[in-house]
């Protein structure tokens, strides 16, 4: 079986949330208490279309809107019902837990700092004195064990980024690597006496409308590699742009593979693709190679 | 502000013991307000966690702390059945922490049972001590908690997995690591028939790499084969591409180079070594394995062959140390 992605367990997630909080919803609804009832149907909701968002979303920067909108939905929320009915006061534990689950550890820790106070104010003027010692404890022991994870996702992250040379979205090697690597064809080609060619792809962000710009530079990354040889080398650049490298192949074998590797590209971008070529020359660098290919950028 | 980051196990000694220290401030609480046999039970809850706090602390072997993990969080799972009779309100809020801490400390799979278990557990006491609808209520509550947790330790195993996949460096020496290896072997086989240039590959193993970590340590041993690589790269021709196994063996990929070259390759490499100054680790013994790609050679077997000719290099050097004896 195929492991899940990060989306399939959002998604995921969302479904059973969903589900719990109407159940809950339910509950509340049974015991009288209508608008906290209203309240835990709003945040199934939110998370409803979150889910929404992860399965069709087409443009990423809306999916962290709806994750922000839920955050501070569930801050309000959690402060309110806490208000209403001191034994709500849980609710107040999943504001942590979100916010280190869906933000950066840098984000997360501000969200959690301007919550903080509020939350203790409410535990505070609202519990009874007799848990509110209990509230307090497992509120700060939430908290620190979300903090404490994301502080070792965060290490774990640093360690292991120099480690690698491609991109988790694409599969293309990443651009830092472009340059040694280019170093080492050169002196490869020079002292075999082969050629060596270095393409440029780019495609016009302004095609991207309505369409996810991951997904565009999967596809386009999908095609490139279907038609390298083994031996070359594929990276992505910033933004919309690949390289590639190609030892052993002269501008007419390139320029071949780079129209079947066009064609294969998405129909809404291969209107707008450029490409540039630079061949190796006597004296060429890696920075000259890559400029060369940059200024030489047109349509195929 | 806020770049801070953490590794695993000291993280958990210091957040068991931060527990402890919060739990000692409730426990004066529970004095003043009378909660005596609550006060109790976590009395002994704040000592298994203070005993786990300083074991992790102390201890060196992952694998055990796994278990030491298990053990305190199972412990701390049965006082909180039993404080559940004294006062099940107050110790409900206790027990919603207990998922965020599991899926933090102990592998998924173990999380998820023993929460399953706490969750059946508790289900069984409260429907005879509180209304129905609370117990549903909690057992709701304990759910989404449990499932946020469980979603975030997924994803952050998920996403570590994912990059361990992708990592191509061997951290202790710098040099690629074995998956890639294979990787480039077969790009570089691949080259290799399309252009009729030869392939050749060296193997080098230093003798007795595992005592040298047992003797001197792994900081020792990672800054040996660190400067073992940059002095191999002085050596070698500019993108001559270093691996390293992470057991004291590296592989060097010599495209276009006969078997020949290969061998001056290889005793120019000896020399130079075996003129080098290693400190405390005193004298290395190499050995080294040099294959040529044969034709229509497959990327393991060539791989097999060089690390076949090391081992067998390996193995006279013993007989004749033994001999020698």
């Amino acid at each position: 079986m195929q492991a899940l992605t990060v989306n399939h367990i959002r998604i995921l997630f969302c479904v059973i949330g969903t589900v719990i909080l109407s159940l809950i919803a339910y509950l509340e609804y049974l015991t009288g208490a209508n608008t906290i009832a209203l309240f835990t149907l709003l945040l199934g909701l939110v998370l409803t279309i979150n889910g929404a968002y992860i399965i069709f979303g087409k443009q990423e920067q809306v999916g962290n809107h709806v994750d922000t909108l839920f955050l501070i939905l569930l801050a309000v929320f959690s402060l309110f019902t806490a208000d209403i009915k001191a034994e709500h006061s849980y609710w107040s534990y999943f504001f942590p837990i979100a916010a280190f689950f869906l933000f950066s550890l840098r984000t997360a820790i501000w969200c959690v700092l301007a919550y903080t106070p509020l939350a203790i104010y409410i535990f505070i003027q609202y519990s009874p004195a007799l848990i509110q010692a209990q509230i307090l404890f497992s509120y700060a022991a939430i908290s620190t064990i979300a903090l404490f994870l994301a502080m070792v996702k965060s290490r774990t992250n640093q360690l292991l980024e120099p480690l690698i040379s491609s991109d988790e979205e694409t599969g293309a090697q990443l651009e830092k690597f472009l340059r040694p690597a280019l170093n080492t064809e050169i002196n490869r080609a020079e002292r075999e006496g082969t050629g060596l060619l270095l393409v440029y792809i780019t495609y016009n962000s302004n095609s991207k409308k309505g369409e996810k710009t991951t997904s565009l530079a999967k596809l386009c990354a999908q095609a490139i590699e279907h038609f390298l040889r083994p031996f070359d080398q594929y990276y992505r650049l910033q933004g919309n742009d690949f390289a590639i490298i190609m030892p052993h192949t002269n501008s007419h074998n390139a320029l071949i593979t780079v129209k079947q590797m066009v064609s294969e590209m998405p129909k809404s971008i291969q209107g707008y693709t450029q490409v540039g070529f630079a061949s190796l020359n006597v004296g060429d660098t890696e920075d000259s190679l890559i400029q060369q290919a940059h200024q030489e950028l047109k349509h195929v | 502000m806020f770049d801070i980051s953490m590794e695993k196990e000291p993280a958990l000694s210091l957040l068991y013991a931060l527990i402890a220290g919060a739990m000692s401030l409730l426990c004066i609480t529970h004095y003043f307000f009378g909660h005596f046999d609550v006060l109790l039970i976590q009395l002994m809850t704040i000592a298994i966690l203070i005993f786990t706090s300083v074991f992790l602390f102390l201890n060196r072997n992952r694998a055990m702390s796994q278990y030491i993990n298990l053990m305190t969080l199972s412990s701390v799972a049965l006082l909180m059945q039993y404080q559940l009779n004294f006062n099940p309100e107050l110790t409900m809020h206790w027990v919603y922490v207990f998922p965020v801490i599991s899926y933090f400390a102990l592998p998924l799979s173990w999380a998820f049972l023993l929460n399953t278990t706490v969750v059946l557990c508790t289900l069984s006491q409260l429907i005879f001590i509180i209304s129905t609808e609370q117990t549903l209520k909690f057992v709701f509550i304990y759910m989404l908690i449990s499932m946020c947790s469980l979603c975030y330790a997924y994803v952050n195993t998920l996403k570590q997995t994912n990059l361990l996949k992708l990592a191509v460096t061997d951290y202790q020496s710098g040099a690629y690591n074995s998956r890639y290896l294979l990787k480039k072997l077969h790009q570089e086989i691949a080259r290799s028939e399309t252009t009729s240039r030869t392939l050749s590959m060296l193997a080098i193993t230093i003798d007795d790499y595992q005592q040298i970590q047992d003797i001197h340590g792994k900081n020792a041993s990672n800054r040996l084969v660190k400067i073992f690589r940059h002095k191999l790269i002085a050596l070698l021709r500019a993108g001559d591409d270093i691996f390293h196994n992470g057991k004291g063996t590296f592989f060097i990929l010599l495209p276009n180079c006969s078997m020949e070259g290969g061998v001056v390759l290889k005793e120019r490499l000896l020399k130079e070594m075996e003129e080098e100054h290693w400190g405390d680790v005193g004298d290395l013994q190499l050995n080294v394995g040099l294959a040529s790609l044969n034709h229509k050679e497959s990327a393991e077997s060539f791989l097999d062959r060089a690390s076949g000719f090391v081992h067998k290099q390996q193995q006279t050097a013993l007989r004749l140390m033994s001999f020698n004896n």
